[in-house]
Parts: structure tokens; sequence; C-alpha cells
């Protein structure tokens, strides 16, 4: 038995927890990826990253900002998209494959195609503004109107899988309570808030810490419409922590900037899943 | 299938599978060249195709974004990695990279080229570290359709006057685009700090390490002359308009997009994008260019400036020694070859930097003779980076503070920029 996970727990040693190892040592050291000196320095890295203004005042709000909007948004628009697909209606097959579509997008290409909507010059969003009569935008050299781009984008990429999880969760539901509901004269607002909802609650909370996870790692969307910028403004965890390492050429500011972040994620983590727990077992 | 077959497949397997590299490296050499998708790296290797194919070499172009070369790169050659014999090596990286490449003082076509382009930033421990295949200088084009070359502007208020007039009449959209985000700075920021008489770090015009350390690192541009040229960038885009509003969001790919499309009159460029511009099948206003020096800032310290580097190969330290004579022999040969170094101008615009093709040119071509008028028979040449390790940091510091300036309000331009002079300051003195 053990031989044969031998092949995968290698690879996994060799890929994923030296590359961890290696990345934590540097986080300790003096380590530019020109010269890597690694002279030990302890934790003058980690109070460099701690310390710096764009860190805590920039890319932790932002990163938080990211999660909390894209992930509600989400949420909400995969919530109504499920409930929608969730009857019967002609078409209902060409619906479901719509909306689906995004899902096979790679997100560098969405990013790229929002990228050109938003364009100042040859963007269709300043095309449409300019023959409704309005002046066009320079949509990404501001802070906010980047920041929201890149929220867009992102919900647009995930809401079709928030709505397949709330559909097929939607479709095991049983069908007593409803029924019983509607007898006692319940409307369609009270019966989705206290029967419909409350039944979904584990469903939605296993997506929620998912994503929220995820969203804390983001990179390739913002990399690729903003890389961080305008002048920082747009920067959240990873692109902060992938600036240091390979922009900068800051091996060991990187380092320790991403296992900063790992001890952030392990916390909101652990919070989640605390509330995660408690939803499954108040549904019970 | 038993279990002694399927060892013996899998055992057979791998042999045949280890020991391909070995056959293949005994039938033909492999060089694999790691570039920049440009028109200017474009027209290198179809002729180092050429010499590989009359040599018996295997030459395997490997292209990456200039927005992830450095990094990947730098990670490549620290690493050893066997991704790459050749290297496209641009002169602000010298220092980073110097300690990992192969000297190659002993290619003879370098004894062609003019110093300048190597000192500093080829040079590590004394040594040359990079073969220059182009000279890259920042030039203005412009539409000579809308501008008579008399009438390009010589100054700043010129230069405002000319765009505003070509928006009124309604010839063209902008009077200028050019790039100014992270990392392409040069095509707004920085040519006009240096045409406003101002520099990135003290002393003016320095870029000796050891002479930068003795003036203590000190970043300017919060000087007079460069706030005054983020000014000049303020008013351009927010109060006289004659730049797009997006304007520092934009790369130079942008800004070539806008040109390009005819949307705008003039823009800065490297010269190595004349062939670009000019190319019917990507260009509207192919056949309707010109080049120009940079209009002059009211704080101007000579009549005329310009920047003056190149582009080179180098061949990382760690590759073996029949591929590094290799390609030492084809870089020697692309410098040596006249009508190679012809083609890349003609094609391009960029200039060759063996130095008797060039006086060949001024000879025969006027089109050259007016680039070099534009650029390097400036009264004042200088280089357009620095050449300490932290150059990428400091360089993306400062363009980022600029940026902050140029979108912030007005009033706000002198403290971002000293927050930023700070700030590179304190990078560069890590060096």
């Amino acid at each position: 038995m053990l031989a044969l996970i031998l092949p995968a727990f290698a690879i996994l040693i060799a890929f994923q927890i030296v590359p961890i190892l290696i990345g934590a040592n540097a986080s300790f050291r003096r380590w530019s990826l020109f010269n890597p000196e690694k002279a030990f320095v302890g934790l003058e890295n980690y109070a460099r990253i701690l310390g710096d203004p764009i860190f805590y005042g920039t890319v932790l709000p932002n990163t938080f900002l990211f999660m909390f909007a894209s992930v509600t948004a989400g949420l909400l628009s995969g919530l109504g998209l499920a409930l929608l697909l969730n009857r019967r209606f002609r078409g209902e097959r060409i619906a479901r494959t719509a909306v689906l579509l995004p899902l096979m997008v790679p997100p560098v290409v969405a990013a790229i195609m929002v990228t050109w909507m938003f364009n100042d010059q040859f963007g269709v969003v300043n095309a449409v503004l300019t023959a409704l009569g309005l002046e066009p935008i320079p949509w990404l050299i501001s802070r906010w109107t980047s920041l929201g781009i890149v929220i867009l984008t992102d919900v647009w990429l995930w809401t079709p899988w928030f709505t397949i999880l709330i559909l097929a969760a939607l479709q095991t539901l049983p069908a007593e309570p409803h029924e019983a509901a509607r007898i006692d004269g319940a409307g369609a607002w009270p019966l989705f808030r206290n029967i419909t909802l409350p039944l979904l609650r584990p469903v939605l909370m296993v997506c929620i810490t998912i994503r929220l996870i995820d969203a804390f790692r983001v990179f390739d969307i913002v990399w690729t419409i903003t890389k961080g910028g305008p002048a920082r403004s747009t920067e959240v965890f990873s692109i902060y922590a992938y600036k240091q390492a390979f922009v900068y050429l800051n091996f060991d500011l990187g380092s320790a900037a991403s296992l900063i972040g790992a001890g952030i994620i392990m916390v909101v983590g652990a919070v989640l899943y605390k509330a995660l727990s408690y939803a499954v077992e108040v549904s019970r | 299938m038993n279990r002694r077959r399927f060892l013996g497949l899998t055992g057979g397997t791998l042999a045949v599978g280890l020991g391909a590299p070995a056959i293949g490296r005994a039938q033909s050499m492999e060089l694999k060249i790691g570039y920049m998708p440009h028109p200017i790296h474009e027209n290198s290797i179809k002729w180092m195709k050429l010499w590989a194919a009359e040599h018996k070499v295997n030459l395997t172009p490997v292209p990456t974004s200039y927005e992830v070369y450095v990094e990947k790169m730098t990670a490549n050659l620290t690493s050893r990695g066997g991704q790459y014999d050749v290297i496209w090596h641009n002169d602000d990286w010298g220092q980073l990279w110097g300690r990992y490449l192969e000297p190659v003082d002993d290619v003879p076509a370098i004894k062609k080229m003019n110093r300048f382009l190597y000192e500093p930033p080829f040079v590590w421990e004394g040594k040359d570290t990079g073969v220059a295949f182009v000279e890259t200088i920042g030039t203005f084009f412009y539409r000579t359709d809308l501008l008579k070359e008399s009438e390009f502007p010589k100054n700043w208020d010129d230069f405002v006057k000319t765009s505003q007039r070509l928006q009124k009449d309604g010839k063209v959209k902008w009077g200028f685009a050019g790039g100014m985000k992270y990392p392409h700075g040069w095509f707004t920021f920085f040519w006009s700090v240096w045409a406003n008489g101002g520099d990135l770090m003290m002393p003016l015009h320095e870029r000796r390490n050891e002479e930068l350390a003795k003036a203590g690192w000190k970043a300017t541009i919060d000087s007079p002359e460069a706030v005054q040229a983020v000014e000049f960038w303020w008013d351009n885009i927010k109060t006289h308009k004659i730049a797009p509003p997006g304007q520092p969001g934009y790369s130079r790919d942008d800004a070539n997009a806008i040109f390009m499309a005819g949307d705008a009159a003039i823009t800065m460029a490297d010269t190595t994008l004349y062939g670009k511009f000019n190319d019917p099948k990507q260009s509207k206003v192919a056949g309707k260019i010109s080049v120009a020096s940079f209009p002059m800032g009211p704080r101007a310290k000579f009549k005329s400036i310009a920047w003056r580097d190149a582009w080179a190969w180098a061949i990382p330290i760690h590759v073996d020694s029949a591929k590094k004579k290799a390609a030492k022999d084809l870089l020697n040969w692309i410098n040596l070859n006249e009508e190679a170094q012809v083609d890349l101008w003609k094609a391009t615009g960029g200039f060759p930097p063996n130095e008797e093709v060039q006086k060949k040119l001024i000879q025969s071509d006027p089109v050259f003779r007016k680039f070099r008028a534009a650029t390097v028979e400036s009264e004042k040449i200088i280089h357009g980076a620095y050449y300490f390790p932290r150059w990428p940091e400091f360089f993306a510091t400062g363009i980022d503070h600029m940026v902050k300036a140029v979108t912030g309000p007005r009033d706000g331009i002198k403290a971002a920029l000293a927050e930023g002079s700070k700030k590179m300051s304190e990078i560069a003195a890590r060096a």
C-alpha cells in the first residue's frame, strides 16, 4: 500500500514541500534573486513587510475588499440565477448551458477581453458612453474604477460556479417543508427567507468558504488588467508578494510576504471553518 | 502483461528516453535563444537562422514577454537552468546579470562598436558581457501629412500649441500619445525630465556607481526640473487635453496603437519601431512619418539631448564550452555581416552597432542621416538607465510616484515626487 502512494508522495515532497521550505528559509535571510547572499537576518524581512505602508495601507485593504465584494456579488448573482434556473421553462437547457459558459473561459483570456472592453480609446464601453452623448472615462487610471473592473471580471467568471452548486442544492431540497408552508399561506419571499435559505445554508457556507480562500490568492486577473496599478493602488496580496520577489528581485521579502499571507489566510480559514461547522450544526 | 515484460518495457523506454538527448547532441548542436517578440529581435533571429543553417546548428528561439523577461531570465541564470544558450540582454540589466554571463571580449566585432554603448552597462569586472545587436535610441515620430519638418515643435510651449492647433483643426484626435506606466516611463516622464535639464539622480548625467555612491545615492525626481516635467504632463492631459486622459495607464504598446491608428500626431518611441510604424499592414500612418529631436523644456541646459544605449545578446556562463564558442561565432558573424547590419536598419529602423556600416549608411541613406541628426548627433548624449543592481525597484518606484503625481491633484505633485525621491534614494543606497 505504501509503495503505491510513494510516487505521489515523492512528487508532493519535491514540488510542494521542498519549495515551501526553501521559501521559508529565504524569508529569514538576505536573498536577492540576482545575488543570493543568504546571510541570516532573523525576522528583519518580516518587520520590513509589516512596516511597509503599501502593505498595510493598500494591499491588505484591497485584498479584503476584493474578497468580500467579489464573493458577495458572485454569491448573490449565483443564487439569483440558480433560483431562476430551478424552474421549468422553454429553452431551460440552453439557458443553463449559456450561464455556464464563463466557467470555460480561462481567467487570463477573460481579463484581456475586459481590458479591451474598458480601453479608453478603442473600448466598447467608452464607445457606448460616447454614443449616448456621455464623456468617455479613462477607467484604468483610478484606483476605484480599476478595482471595480477587476471585481466585475471575477464576479463574471465565478457566478456560474455559485449557480451550478446552488442549483444542485436547490434540486435536492425536500418538497414537504415548502408544500406545508404554501398550505399555511406563505408567500414567495417568506418561503424563500424562512424555508429555502435555511435549508441551503450548509451549501452556501461551503461555497463562501472555498471562494473566500480562493479570492485571497487572486493573481491572474489583477495582473492582466492592472498589474497592481495605477501607482500600486490596486495591488492585492499575491501581486505584492510577486512584485517583491520577481519585479524588485527581493526573493527574501517576497518569501516573507508569502508566509505572512499564509498566516493570514490560515486565521481567516479557521474562522470560516468554525462558521461552517456552526451553519451545518444549526441546519440539522 | 506480466511483471517481467512490464519492467522490461519500462526500462527500455527509460533508456531510450534518457539516451535520446545524447544521441541528438552527437548529431547536431542546438542553440536556444531567449528573446522578446519585437521586430528587432525577430530580424536578428532571421539572420541567426541563416548562420545556423550554414553551420548545421539547430536554432530554437524561445519567446518571453517583456513584462516578465527580467524575472524569468534572472531565475534561469541564478538557477543555472538549461533553457537558454543565448539571451537578450538589455543595457539596464548589466549589473544584475554580470556575474552570470560569459565574458565576450574575444568577439572581434565588439571592436567595431562605440564604447559608449558598453560602459558601464555591459561591463562586469572589466570584461564585456554582451554583444550589441542594435542601438536603442529614443526619438520623436511625427506625421508628415500633418506637420512639415520645420513645424515640428522645438520647445514645450510649441509642443502644446502645435498639438492644440492640429486638434482644433480636426486633423487628429490627440497631439501626442506615449507610454507612461512602468516599465514604459521613458516615453513620457524620462525624456521630459532630461529635456528640462534634470535627471533621476545626482550628479547630473552620471552613471558610474562609484560617483553615485560618493553623492550619497541621491534620487532627484523632486528637483525643480522633474517637478516641472510632471506638471507639464499633468497640464497636457488635464488642462491642454493634448494627450489622452488614460495615458498614465499606457504601456508603449497602447501608445503605439494610437499612433498607428492615426489618432495621434506625435509619439515618442525607440527608433527600432520605425519599421512597424511604416508597415502598411500594421499602421495607417505608414509612409507618412518622420523623426525629430526632443522638444526642450524651459530649464534645458543643452540645445538638444538624447539617450543612446544598446540591446545585446549574451551567453549564460553555465552553458557548455562548445555552445559558447558557437554562440560567439554566431554573434561575431552577424555584427560583421554588412548585409545583415543594413537589413536591420532598413527593416526596422534600428541602428546597426557596427560603426563602419553606420558610416556607409551616412553616405548612402538620407533617412539614416535624418535619424542620426535627430538622435545621436544631439548636443548631449546620455545613457537611458542606471546600472546598479537595485535599478528595477528604483525605476518602478520612480514611475509609480510619477504616475501617482500625474493622476492626483496638481498641487500634490511636489509632495508625491518628494516621497518617491526619498524612497528611491533608500533603494539605491541598498545597492
